[in-house]
């Protein structure tokens, strides 16, 4: 190691002088995306409580309940398709449970909320899968947000229901109730159709990741297929400071393949990503872990009577603080793969004085 | 005019409006972290450092009212204008690699317009790294400060950084029992992270365009722009024209260091402040920083200074 000042600045330079390239997506993500807090500064809940030691966070994988595909349009009755514009532009195809499932699902719902706030220990965060919160008719059921609410006001839990395909707005929207929130909750929206299942949904024009800052940590959400839109992800780690956690309900067969966006998001951020998947037929597993780059199995898995499986991820506050920081600082194996992704945030780059 | 042209033409006459107007700085958040730098040879050990936490811990409820006496003489008020945060405690943790004791945040003279937020820590270093023992000064959050003021008020948190740190230092070798003095450690120079957040009104999207007032897009810095001479220059309390920095020190190099902040609207956002790192004398790394800080709660400084401050004190 250099001994003197002078020998460990230069040494600094020579260091930081090493540019990568990055790719020049990466820098006009925050035009086309961004994350937005959904709770206050002076939100009580935001701090990490006194005396807690970890946050545990509940990955909630509903039973799968057999479902029809819907047809819908998004253009208004009363407008013709206009000449020249394929229908097809407007078709949308949500997701219809069907009714004589609707108590089957809510009491899943239930018993998995019941499940998680009293374990041990019980759960601060509460994560239902993509489609996970009971609908009827295309619609969320109210009784299952209001239970939702209800249960993050006695806890002081912060509950991300899943979501719901919507037939009055066409979207696939997610809520999130949290202690001292609005009742009816907080909605947040798929951006991107899962096409490959048949999913058409519409989708806000202001492209935005939902987050909330809870028990001393910024929790991001998205839902499944998100993850893997650059932009989306990327406007995520534009940001990475102010995040800690993502987690993204999923609902796919395919969920094997977003493990290696897992891995790396929870590389870049750095930090911890969760997917929370339903419990499908098939070998579809139920959820995915990701810490700071690499893969990781939930504490403790368990099953409701009604067949949700609850996978715990815990998270040790201050061993997160000091992994995060390390890799902040110091960077990581491969850092040029993350650095090419989504551009330098972390480490400075050298520019020498200009000359006059 | 039909409504997509007036849309079109309302955002015409905007957008160059965005590009051109400089961005207006109502007021200064500035932000020292201050170390003295320490080497132990032979190295520290995890062992020696949970000894000191645990007699730091142990005399902090006596000990409080010497500390409190000491902020009080060098910052001169009185004793009972010195607050320490009752939520907080003598606390040791990891940094990176690094343990860490933090004692709780002081608070000085709250509600006078020259109210500061104090903290002194010790990182001591059990790898092949200084030891360092820090003191931050920034304005009370969310105070701001008149922009004129920026040259007094540097000075004065420079000095009371420098007195604060030396007494905390000359305090934890006794405390520790000479493990952090001795022939075992040498001083290693020290180490000056200043941040001046410079507060511009809330902009929306303009905010977007703030780094290119501090840097091009190869990360040179704007040194021809008015207000980066102006604020760096008091800054870093130059003496001569910034443009020539490069004549005039032996070291140094510009970089910029970007964070993620709030926004009054709950957006995240990324921002940046442009850093000149250089030698000073034979052993003390100044890093002097600016950045326009359009956060809701004003803690760009804060949160770019300890970011910083970590990637410089990794290598030092």
């Amino acid at each position: 190691m250099a001994d003197t000042t002078e020998e460990k600045l230069r040494g600094m330079i020579a260091s930081f002088s090493v540019r990568r390239e990055a790719n020049p997506f990466s820098s006009l993500v925050e035009k086309i995306c961004g994350v937005t807090f959904v709770n206050k500064t002076n939100d009580p809940y935001r701090k990490r409580p006194k005396d807690k030691e970890s946050v545990r966070i509940a990955l909630v994988s509903m039973p799968f309940v057999s479902f029809d595909t819907v047809p819908r349009s998004s253009l208004s009755e009363a407008i013709a398709c206009p000449d020249g514009v394929d229908d097809v532009a407007f078709l949308r195809q949500l997701v219809s449970f069907k009714a004589e499932r609707a108590d089957r699902m809510f009491a899943a719902f239930s018993e998995a909320l019941e499940m998680a706030l009293h374990s041990t220990p019980s759960a601060d965060v509460i994560c239902f899968n993509e489609l996970g919160l009971p609908a009827t008719d295309m619609v969320p059921m109210l009784r299952a947000k209001k239970l939702a609410w209800d249960k993050s006001q006695e806890h002081g839990a912060l509950i991300i229901a899943g979501s719901a395909h919507d037939s009055r707005t066409l979207y696939n929207t997610g809520y999130i109730f949290r202690p001292g929130g609005p009742e009816a909750g907080q909605g947040f929206h798929k951006s991107v159709s899962a096409r490959s299942v048949g999913e058409l949904i519409s989708a806000p024009a202001h492209k935005s990741v939902a987050a909330v800052y809870f028990a001393g940590l910024r929790i991001a959400t998205m839902i499944c297929i998100d993850v893997a839109d650059y932009a989306s992800i990327a406007s995520v780690i534009k940001v990475a400071d102010g995040v800690d956690v993502l987690l993204v309900p999923c609902y796919t067969t395919k969920f094997e393949k977003m493990g290696a966006i897992a891995d790396l998001t929870s590389k870049a951020l750095p930090g911890v990503v969760a997917l929370v998947n339903a419990d499908l037929p098939g070998d579809a597993k139920v959820c995915r872990i990701a810490r700071f780059g690499k893969s990781d199995e939930s504490t403790t898995k368990m099953t409701t009577p009604a067949g949700a499986v609850i996978s715990m991820l815990d998270i040790n506050l201050s061993q997160f603080d000091e992994e995060r920081t390390r890799m902040k600082t110091e960077g990581a194996a491969d850092w040029e793969k993350v650095e090419y992704l989504f551009g330098r945030r972390d480490m400075p780059s050298f520019t020498a004085s200009p000359k006059t | 005019m039909s409504a997509t042209s007036l849309l079109l033409a309302s955002v015409a006459d905007q957008t160059p409006r965005f590009h051109q107007e400089k961005p207006h700085v109502r007021s200064v958040v500035p932000v020292v972290r201050y170390a003295t730098l320490l080497r132990h040879e032979p190295r520290l050990t995890d062992d020696e450092t949970h000894r000191v936490h645990e007699a730091m811990h142990a005399m902090w409820p006596e000990w409080k009212t010497r500390y409190a006496a000491a902020l009080a003489k060098h910052a001169n008020v009185l004793i009972g204008d010195v607050w320490f945060n009752p939520e907080q405690e003598v606390r040791y943790r990891l940094d990176g690699k690094t343990p860490m004791i933090d004692l709780p945040e002081a608070v000085i003279a709250q509600k006078s317009p020259s109210g500061i937020s104090l903290r002194n820590c010790a990182a001591l270093c059990v790898h092949d790294f200084s030891s360092k023992i820090w003191t931050r000064i920034n304005p009370v959050p969310p105070k701001e400060l008149p922009v004129d003021s920026l040259p007094e008020v540097l000075d004065r948190y420079r000095s009371l950084a420098n007195l604060c740190g030396e007494w905390f230092h000359s305090e934890l070798k006794k405390i520790s029992n000479d493990l952090l003095a001795g022939p075992r450690a040498a001083n290693d120079g020290a180490l000056e992270v200043t941040t001046v957040g410079l507060r511009v009104d809330d902009a929306g999207e303009r905010g977007e365009d703030f780094d290119a007032w501090l840097f091009d897009s190869n990360g040179a810095p704007q040194i021809d722009k008015e207000d980066f001479q102006k604020f760096m220059t008091q800054g870093a309390v130059l003496d001569y024209d910034i443009r020539e920095v490069a004549k005039h020190e032996s070291v140094a190099f510009w970089t910029p260091m970007t964070t993620a902040v709030r926004l009054a609207n709950g957006d995240l956002a990324s921002r940046s402040a442009m850093y000149l790192v250089r030698l000073i004398g034979d052993d003390m790394t100044q890093a002097v920083g600016i950045a326009f800080d359009d956060s809701e709660a004003g803690d760009l400084a804060s949160e770019v200074a300890l970011k910083m401050s970590r990637v410089l004190a990794n290598r030092l």
